[in-house]
């Protein structure tokens, strides 16, 4: 499932602050592509948090629990290892 | 439907009544999503979850949205290019890697539509890709 482009372009445009921006038809290609990720790595990132307790439906605190690695983005580049583990490449590819 | 909301919000743009409507369609959007993810793994998701969901992505388009357009407006343009898109996600460098992977394939197709274009046809003009819009009001 997609994001509809002409939805991220109205979406877009509803928050520009100047009137007059545009946006480019292929910006808009990956701003539709980067959210289908985001919403894909919360919502999997969720599942998996769901998956090791052990239950079978999704709730609000599995998503709380995976929330922090979500949102804050990561502060530093100097330690590699640390990017693995917050951002897997399984999970990754998962979301792709 | 979703066209049927989008049509709605290209028409009520009177207000920030159209906001509810964008929302509305983000969240639809998210939800498939979250069906999708939960048939792979066999889970279902609750409610809220999906709505919480949607509301940080619409919290993230927002955010990047603005970003965007200051990085547009940085370079002294008005309209939003994949440089300005490649900028947002540079801390990411997963996604960093994925954006420049889909904009390097972008490019070649439009140069080879370009090639095409050029040689039996020579009346048209040369495709020009800097400054491109999409849907004018």
């Amino acid at each position: 499932m997609k994001f509809s482009e002409k939805l991220i372009y109205e979406f877009m445009k509803f928050h520009f602050e100047k009137s007059n921006t545009r946006i480019n038809a292929d910006a808009i290609k990956l701003v539709a592509k980067i959210m289908e990720l985001v919403a894909k790595e919360g919502a999997t990132r969720a599942a998996y948090q769901a998956k090791q307790e052990g239950a079978d439906t999704v709730t609000v605190e599995h998503l709380e629990k995976v929330l922090a690695q979500l949102i804050i983005p990561r502060l530093t580049q100097h330690n590699s290892s640390v990017e693995r583990v917050q951002c897997t490449p399984e999970l990754l590819n998962t979301a792709l | 439907c979703l066209c049927v909301i989008l049509q709605l919000t290209g028409d009520g743009h009177g207000g920030r009544r159209g906001g509810e409507t964008l929302k509305a369609a983000i969240h639809f959007t998210v939800g498939r999503i979250c069906e999708e993810v939960g048939a792979e793994l066999g889970l279902t998701y609750h409610r809220k979850v999906i709505a919480t969901l949607s509301e940080i992505t619409c919290s993230q388009l927002e955010h990047y949205a603005t970003d965007v357009e200051a990085f547009s407006n940085h370079a002294r343009r008005t309209t939003v290019s994949t440089d300005d898109v490649k900028l947002l996600v540079r801390r990411n460098p997963q996604l960093a890697e994925h954006i420049k992977e889909m904009t390097d394939s972008m490019e070649e197709t439009r140069k080879k539509k370009g090639k095409r274009g050029r040689k039996p046809k020579i009346k048209d003009p040369p495709e020009d890709n800097t400054e491109q819009t999409v849907i004018d009001d």
